[in-house]
């Protein structure tokens, strides 16, 4: 038959029961006096009872009433904003917290790197046979503009101009000139 | 411009911990409303003697400094009556609609008595016990701040608690007497 050893609550290890219930001890000692914890029932009472008394006293910080902070303009000091604001809230982080703002750093720093990495422009080598024809190709869709712009030209010249827009004029100014003539 | 922004900056961010730290170590809200004023009179009047980030252990020894003239200053009796009608009203002013009556007067009643308690804890154990338990300050912090040793920091602190936790049992058996 299994016999619970009695443990004795020494200073010792008083000592350690109060830095767990308070949340300060190191990982070692929390597993230790929640085994102990386990197996003897007056630890576990201590350790109950101290941890009721730090719930509590963790849940005390007073908040400092606005009216003194309006009164401060009567001694010729600048009233301190109520509202905390988003800049505010961040230097705070900065100030306070150097071990957060340093992780937020190195993962910006880690995630601009990364992008940069990613989308580096692929560069294709082109063979030389490649670039002779597609300066082939490029000379020829030049010829072909050139081509369509002179047959344009010439029948610009030649068949609209001369038969639309000259021959009605000439046949205008023959019409007028006959009717002068006549008077 | 500059001034004004890097005081508003420091007030918000540890009006709190001064008007705490008033409190529990004057017992008395009027004078923690005095010191607390003080304090930030002070911080407007030295914004060129400290940098930001080395404020708090500037700003923290000032409340302590005054809480301590106050303290020498003022009577006990005095401090005790205004203290007893504070707690009434602490314990059983405030009620939310949808809350469950036995366990917020049972937690409201745990409160007052930690309260009680901490105000009895000696003077020297309690500012460290306020300044670590409360105000969240470290060992190195409380050590700059007191002008202690750091290992004075956490057996006082040590012994803070232990001095609690037997106010605290001492509480029950008045109870049950």
């Amino acid at each position: 038959m299994k016999q619970k050893k009695s443990f004795e609550i020494n200073k010792k290890l008083k000592r350690k029961i109060i830095s767990v219930a308070y949340g300060d001890a190191n990982p070692l000692d929390k597993i230790y006096i929640y085994w102990l914890a386990r197996r003897n029932h007056a630890i576990k009472a201590e350790l109950n009872n101290y941890q009721r008394t730090a719930q509590a006293v963790h849940s005390l910080e007073e908040e400092c009433p606005e009216e003194l902070l309006i009164n401060l303009k009567l001694q010729n000091v600048p009233i301190p904003r109520t509202k905390s604001s988003i800049a505010t809230d961040f230097i705070s982080i900065l100030v306070n917290k150097p071990v957060a703002s340093a992780f937020v750093a190195i993962t910006l720093i880690v995630a601009v790197a990364f992008s940069v990495i990613l989308n580096r422009p692929v560069q294709k080598n082109y063979t030389s046979q490649e670039v002779q024809r597609a300066n082939e190709q490029a000379s020829y869709a030049i010829q072909l503009i050139g081509n369509i712009l002179n047959e344009t030209t010439e029948k610009l010249e030649k068949e609209i101009l001369k038969e639309h827009v000259a021959k009605p004029i000439d046949q205008g100014i023959e019409i007028v000139n006959k009717l002068l003539k006549k008077e | 411009m500059l001034k004004e922004q890097r005081y508003r900056f420091l007030v918000q961010l540890y009006k709190n911990k001064i008007y705490s730290y008033s409190r529990y170590m004057l017992k008395n809200k009027m004078d923690a409303d005095d010191v607390t004023q003080e304090v930030m009179i002070r911080i407007w009047n030295n914004m060129d003697k400290f940098n930001l980030f080395a404020a708090k252990t500037w700003i923290m020894k000032t409340t302590n400094n005054l809480c301590i003239d106050y303290l020498r200053r003022k009577t006990i009796q005095l401090k005790r009556e205004i203290e007893i009608d504070e707690i009434f009203e602490e314990t059983f002013a405030t009620k939310k609609p949808g809350d469950n009556p036995l366990h917020l007067t049972h937690t409201n009643m745990m409160v007052a008595k930690v309260k009680c308690a901490i105000e009895k804890i000696p003077e020297d154990l309690r500012s460290i016990f306020i300044l670590y338990e409360i105000n969240g300050c470290k060992y190195r912090e409380i050590s700059q701040t007191l002008d202690i040793p750091l290992n004075t920091v956490k057996v006082y602190l040590l012994r803070a608690r232990k001095y609690l936790q037997q106010e605290l049992k001492s509480y029950e058996t008045e109870e049950i007497v």
